[in-house]
């Protein structure tokens, strides 16, 4: 790492969740956009760790000691990067099978696994009958408890299970499959979504008593390039009713229910508004609809969380992604209702300076 | 259009694959012209197809089952097409390229392109440079289409041009790309002969640059 990152290195970390979830609601006006991530990968987190913080990367394993250093790492990366909220997603195994190719963001050898997208485990009621579905009874939720007990003071946790309904089923039937079985067998189908979606209900059941809970913040791709990949009437029909139901118990519990989506949705927008009840959505691709138009037809309904483009951030310089953020705050972020972060996440392939560049700018346009 | 083409018409455009066969026959047996039944049965009804989905009244399920179905009738209408030696609008070569394994939008504009009349060579995921040159000297395609889901993996579409470059061969084909990080002005920037948003323009793409649209 051969850059500087000055706003980082010098700054202290006042998180407060308190502010952050106000603003994100619409209850109070920051004069800064605070920032969000959804997901950020190990690489992106342990190169920063070992490089600009010298600490020791420590790969969490069967045991407790070192599954409590790992999480540890990942409290201090959050909160050294200035973040209020901490998003942290875990999911039981649902047995399945995904592919490895060489990575091409990595030299050394690495590989990059892929979702199966045309053999799925179930494609008969006999496959269904056998498979394994994950009993959350025997879930480890040591990681969600550990965070919860460890977060520093002002910091708030964003909770989710790993993969959301949609993409959980149709890693299940394979993403072909499922369309196919959409037509051909949809019984089968919405025996499979009911089952996963009690199993998901479940498991946000036990991790919303956790006191530090500040959002309930799924995934769950429903989209693609130019719209939602299966029709807005077959995603009512079987996957928006749970996200309204675990909406519903966020809200209960007194948190927003922020929705990471990928995708076009614009046909779904309005469900997600006014029957899901989502508070805030993340996700946002300059090829289907730039973060900042995307917010002026729907930022004084919900929040609008990250936005900066992957391709951008991946391919751009350093003092592209700092006008990048300078612009996104002014525009959106006077706006209110409003995070920097990504546009989806920070993969390995995005430059960590390009990531570090997007913190710094951030950080440096805080006021007290 | 007669009853017997509007009727694999609507059993293409409903995704209804054994009425798609059926009707294909029944049209062979009555004999209408294997080539009416190509351009005015499969490929209108699939470019109906695409126009739902291009107007987001069709999505990937239904545009899979149409294709199933559009197959279901070309599998019959085949043998008769080689008999009388009626020549596909063009030959597509198409790959994910190397480091990617997404599949299913590459595979829709397979569809697609075969809906449209042009016969496809699918040469699967993680394709490498190699791989699609040795493919475009054995089979001697019009077109070249290559995929990519992320960015990290869309360099290797401009690494398969560069090699193409490379080998001399980079004019003897037109290199079509797509994919979700895809935008024309990268189609542009790295020499590609076009780029399309969808499966369906994907189509009117391959003709166009046939000089067929
Ligand atoms: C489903 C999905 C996933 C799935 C499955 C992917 C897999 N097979 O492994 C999961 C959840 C696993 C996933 C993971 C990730 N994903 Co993802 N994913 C998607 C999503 C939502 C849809 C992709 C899809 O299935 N589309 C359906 C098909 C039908 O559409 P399509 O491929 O676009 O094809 C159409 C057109 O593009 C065109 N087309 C396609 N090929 C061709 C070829 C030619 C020649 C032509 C003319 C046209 C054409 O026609 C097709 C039909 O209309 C996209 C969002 C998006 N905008 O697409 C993000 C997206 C691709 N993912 C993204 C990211 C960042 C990731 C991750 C890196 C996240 C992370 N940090 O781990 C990982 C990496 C994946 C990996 N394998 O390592 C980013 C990529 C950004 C970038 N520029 O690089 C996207 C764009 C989302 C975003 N918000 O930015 N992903």
């Amino acid at each position: 790492m051969s850059s500087v990152f000055r706003h980082i290195q010098n700054f202290t970390p006042k998180p407060r969740i308190d502010q952050f979830i106000g603003a994100m609601i619409g209850n109070n006006h920051l004069n800064y956009p605070p920032i969000v991530e959804f997901i950020i990968d190990e690489p992106v987190i342990k190169t920063i760790l070992t490089e600009m913080f010298q600490r020791e990367w420590v790969t969490p394993a069967g045991d407790r000691e070192s599954q409590k250093r790992y999480l540890d790492n990942l409290i201090f990366f959050w909160y050294r990067m200035g973040y209020d909220m901490l998003r942290f997603e875990s999911a039981p195994l649902y047995p399945g099978s995904s592919r490895v190719t060489v990575n091409t963001a990595d030299t050394s050898g690495s590989t990059r696994s892929w979702a199966e997208e045309s053999l799925g485990s179930i494609t008969s009621w006999e496959d269904f009958e056998k498979y394994k579905f994950p009993n959350v009874s025997e879930f480890d939720f040591f990681a969600f408890e550990y965070l919860n007990s460890h977060l520093p003071e002002g910091m708030g946790l964003a909770v989710a299970h790993g993969g959301g309904l949609f993409e959980r089923v149709s890693w299940i039937f394979s993403i072909e499959k499922l369309c196919y079985l959409l037509f051909d067998q949809p019984d089968l189908v919405e025996a499979v979504s009911e089952i996963v979606s009690e199993i998901q209900t479940n498991f946000y059941r036990q991790i919303l008593d956790l006191d530090r809970v500040s959002a309930v913040f799924p995934g769950d791709d429903m989209g693609f390039r130019s719209a939602t990949i299966i029709s807005p009437n077959d995603l009512r029909k079987y996957f928006l009713p749970f996200h309204t139901r675990i909406a519903g118990m966020a809200h209960d519990r007194g948190v927003p229910y922020f929705l990471h989506s990928c995708g076009n949705l614009r046909q779904i927008m309005p469900d997600l508004i006014d029957t899901v009840g989502i508070d805030g959505k993340h996700s946002y691709e300059d090829a289907i609809i730039p973060v900042e138009k995307f917010q002026e037809e729907y930022g004084n309904r919900i929040a609008i969380l990250g936005g900066m483009d992957i391709n951008f951030l991946a391919t751009a310089s350093q003092d592209q992604v700092r006008d990048r953020v300078r612009m996104l705050s002014e525009i959106c972020g006077s706006r209110g209702r409003f995070a920097i972060g990504s546009g989806n996440s920070i993969p390995d392939y995005v430059p960590v300076e390009n990531y570090l560049a997007m913190i710094d700018e951030a950080i440096s346009l805080k006021k007290e | 259009m007669d009853t017997k083409i509007s009727e694999i018409f609507n059993a293409i455009v409903d995704g209804d694959a054994s009425a798609a066969k059926q009707t294909v026959q029944s049209a062979l047996e009555a004999g209408i012209d294997a080539e009416i039944i190509l351009n005015e049965g499969l490929v209108a009804s699939m470019k109906e197809v695409g126009r739902l989905f291009e107007e987001g009244e069709y999505f990937v399920p239904e545009m899979l089952i149409s294709a199933r179905a559009m197959q279901a009738g070309m599998n019959i209408l085949r043998p008769v097409l080689i008999e009388q030696d009626i020549k596909p609008s063009g030959k597509v070569v198409i790959g994910t390229v190397r480091g990617d394994l997404h599949d299913i939008g590459k595979n829709l504009v397979s569809m697609m392109l075969e809906g449209a009349g042009f016969q496809i060579v699918d040469l699967g995921t993680d394709v490498a440079p190699e791989k699609f040159l040795e493919a475009v000297t054995e089979h001697k395609p019009d077109i070249l289409g290559m995929s990519a889901l992320l960015t990290t993996t869309m360099s290797n579409i401009k690494t398969t041009i560069q090699y193409f470059e490379e080998k001399g061969v980079r004019k003897d084909v037109k290199i079509i790309i797509g994919g979700a990080p895809i935008t024309q002005s990268y189609a542009d920037e790295i020499g590609a002969d076009g780029f399309a948003p969808d499966a369906s323009q994907a189509a009117a793409l391959a003709k166009r640059l046939m000089g067929k649209a």
